[in-house]
């Protein structure tokens, strides 16, 4: 024990105590999803397993397999496209490939279906104009397929970034060897790229993955019978916190299989770490019919995938400006901006003390709580979102004695009618998005500094305040906009966990495409896919720099 | 004597080999003692476990008359009065080299503070130099505010990491004696890391010989390292 009570005294402070106590928070509503769903079901559960269950469980997995497939197909066929090749613009779409990103699925699906369907922009034009009427099964939008592609165009970047970064630092001299030895572009690709750049495929796959798990706007909005969809029912439509309970556990357990998946699938990426100076492939230029064809293929996925759709929202918003910005627009910003930037200091601060712990105190357990914290990423809203209301409503129970001594009554719910339920909900969820900002920060900084300080006489705290953090301004600047935007343009969360009348610009915008105003849906869709293309921007910079 | 280690074993996280293995050794009052090893052979690491940046398994530690590790003891880095200058000099970047040098004085009084900040950019010869930024100087000047802001505080015992190990062939011996003649003229017990056995020969009263986290040779330089 003599060595503990040592190390203690180089290590444990406020700094590890608080760490602890922010880790317990982050993991316990998510124990308790767990062990709350070994009760055995009622009523409603037993009709949920037989009749919906296999449902949602199907549904899901279309989702995910095809959403999987097709951006793994588009995502590494642009990233090797435009790492590989040299054609008008590459330059442009290397980078405009990723602002698809900056528009949630959910505003997608509804810009969508207003483009497509029978008053859309295009059956108009082709009624009126060529005199055509179509059969609506083609324009149909809002099914399993609609979803598939809505996910897949608006989620592919994660695939292209992790290729594409990838494929620029790493692969040029194994790439070369391999056209020396007489392979073809094509066999370069299936032999050579693709194994190579498995780990960072697998890695983009399950960042969309979990987004599609994570989503409750889209199957919502398109009826498709889901996980997220069904927690909300189970929850908002029958009281049934034991059932949503359940069905947050089966959800929580796929999404742990998956990434267990992940583990396994990019378990031997050692060979990556062989060549260490990244330099870009050279380049072969594209000339004539395939320069052509490498522009086409590029400019369709991003009209597609970011052009048609912001123009459509900018023609909506246009025609209901007058009725949207005056009324409520404001308040909506308001809250918006007070909840995320609420949200993002606080998940900075604690990002920060964590971080800064676990660096400084090199342990495998330390290490082990820093990546458990970081689990709350990968965990879709509404489970979440479960999980700290079953938590948070025990500990509103438990503090009873203390709310009857400041005589508000004891009977109350005080924390979970708050604001309180949704920031430490956002804390879980998007916690290691500031992790990982701060920490890249942290590896940046290095520990040499901090040591050097520690020997001149300061203590961790002094050294922190002193060193780390002037040095550190740019990673806690990255991690507080990052996190800012993903609160901004979160949905499931916000929905099930805000305080009644409370809305923000994604539950706004959401509720009115959700009630058929759609024009109105426009305006605030627009200041949260301006605002996200700020962050995507910013994550784009920061994955280029990660390791160059 | 001034400096005493007695049978340090240390083993980094998770590992399964002991770094260093009852490493023993000591110091007299002003001597320069140099550490000699391989990259690998755990001469750094003994180096930090003396900084206080470690905590060894069992051992001790005596400074001057004052346990710093033992059993039951364990005196923080801050507390321990080392100074140290680091392999790549660890200069806080955002601060002027006025600045890192006062970093280690802060419990003084301003007027001390100053008068000290003077002294010791005088004994390296940089007082032209107080309000430059790190990345304004050159590596051999670098390495000489390392060292100030490390003797500034007075440190009972001074650590030096490979301090040469990032100056190019043609500065490296100037450098040493230059770095000499200011470890004499403090008379600063001082304790050098070095995989270069010139450092040894040129600068130390004692060398020891590390390899494997023990101690295999012990003694003159000039009977231990005869010269070539």
């Amino acid at each position: 024990m003599f060595i503990n009570s040592r190390v203690r005294a180089l290590h444990f402070n406020t700094w590890a105590a608080l760490s602890i106590i922010f880790v317990v928070l982050v993991v316990l509503p998510n124990l308790s999803i767990l062990t709350n769903a070994l009760k055995p079901g009622n009523e409603n559960w037993a009709h949920i397993s037989q009749y919906l269950l296999k449902d949602y469980i199907v549904n899901s997995m279309i989702l995910i397999v095809f959403t999987g497939a097709l951006s793994v197909i588009i995502g590494i066929s642009l990233a090797w496209l435009v790492s590989a090749y040299d054609f008008p613009f590459r330059h442009f779409f290397s980078w405009a490939l990723v602002l698809p990103l900056a528009i949630p699925p959910y505003i997608a699906a509804y810009t969508y279906h207003g483009l497509l369907n029978y008053t859309g922009v295009i059956q108009a034009f082709l009624r009126n104009h060529l005199n055509l009427r179509v059969d609506q099964a083609y324009f149909d939008i809002m099914n399993i397929k609609g979803a598939i592609f809505i996910f897949t165009m608006f989620l592919f970047p994660y695939v292209y970034i992790m290729t594409r970064s990838y494929l620029q630092r790493q692969s040029a001299t194994l790439v070369e060897t391999a056209r020396l030895l007489g392979r073809n572009p094509w066999e370069v690709f299936v032999f050579v790229v693709l194994p190579l750049s498995r780990a960072a495929i697998v890695s983009g796959v399950s960042l969309v993955i979990l987004e599609v798990l994570n989503d409750y706007g889209v199957v919502k909005y398109f009826g498709i019978p889901a996980f997220s969809t069904a927690i909300f029912k189970t929850w908002f439509g029958m009281g049934d916190i034991d059932s949503a309970v359940k069905l947050s556990a089966i959800l929580m357990s796929i999404v742990l299989v998956l990434l267990l998946l992940e583990r396994l699938l990019r378990a031997n990426r050692r060979f990556s770490a062989t060549t260490t100076r990244g330099r870009p492939i050279v380049r072969q230029r594209l000339t004539g019919r395939s320069a052509g064809a490498a522009l086409g293929f590029a400019a369709g996925i991003f009209g597609l995938s970011f052009i048609i759709p912001t123009l459509q929202l900018l023609h909506w918003a246009v025609l209901s400006y007058a009725n949207t910005w005056h009324v409520d627009l404001r308040p909506l910003i308001v809250n918006s901006l007070f909840v995320a930037g609420m949200s993002a200091v606080l998940i900075t601060v604690v990002a920060v003390v964590v971080a800064n712990y676990s660096r400084v105190s090199s342990g495998p357990t330390v290490q082990a709580l820093s990546r458990l914290i970081t689990i709350g990423y990968s965990i879709p809203g509404a489970v979440i979102a479960i999980g700290v209301i079953v938590f948070v409503i025990g500990l509103d129970h438990r503090l009873a004695w203390f709310y009857q001594l400041l005589s508000i009554g004891s009977d109350k719910l005080v924390l979970s009618t708050n604001l309180v339920m949704l920031l430490f909900a956002y804390l879980i969820r998007f916690l290691a998005i500031g992790y990982n900002s701060i920490d890249a920060g942290f590896e940046k900084v290095g520990t040499k500094l901090y040591e050097a300080s520690r020997t001149l006489g300061k203590t961790m705290t002094q050294t922190f305040f002193q060193v780390d953090l002037p040095l550190l301004r740019l990673a806690v600047i990255g991690s507080f906009i990052l996190v800012f935007i993903d609160i901004l343009k979160e949905l499931p969360l916000t929905m099930i966990l805000r305080p009644f009348n409370f809305d923000t610009l994604a539950t706004k915008a959401f509720e009115y495409a959700n009630d058929e105003m759609i024009h109105e849906a426009a305006l605030p869709s627009l200041v949260i896919i301006l605002a996200s293309a700020a962050a995507v921007y910013v994550f784009n910079r920061l994955i280029n720099e990660e390791e160059v | 004597m001034f400096l005493e280690v007695s049978n340090l074993r240390f083993r980094y996280g998770g590992s399964q080999g002991l770094t260093i293995k009852d490493f023993s050794m000591s110091a007299a009052q002003g001597a320069v003692v140099a550490i000699l090893g391989a990259s690998g052979s755990g001469k750094s690491t003994v180096l930090r476990l003396i900084a206080g940046l470690e905590v060894p398994e069992s051992g001790s530690i005596v400074v001057d008359g004052r346990t710093v590790v033992s059993r039951d003891t364990f005196v923080a880095p801050e507390r321990r009065g080392v100074g140290m200058v680091f392999q790549d000099y660890a200069l806080f970047p955002h601060m002027t080299v006025a600045a890192n040098i006062a970093f280690g004085l802060s419990k003084r009084a301003p007027k001390d503070r100053a008068r000290r900040i003077s002294e010791v950019l005088r004994l390296v010869g940089l007082e032209k130099y107080r309000r430059r930024y790190p990345h304004q100087l050159s590596g051999g000047q670098q390495q000489r505010v390392a060292l100030a802001r490390a003797l500034a505080p007075e440190p009972s015992v001074l650590l030096l990491d490979e301090p040469f190990s990032n100056l190019d062939a043609d500065s490296r011996s100037r450098i040493r004696d230059e770095l000499h003649e200011i470890l004499v003229a403090t008379g600063m017990t001082s304790i050098l890391v070095t995989h270069d056995q010139e450092d040894a020969r040129n600068m130390a009263d004692q060398v020891i010989i590390v390899e494997e986290g023990r101690v295999t040779q012990e003694g003159d330089p000039l009977v231990v390292l005869p010269a070539i």
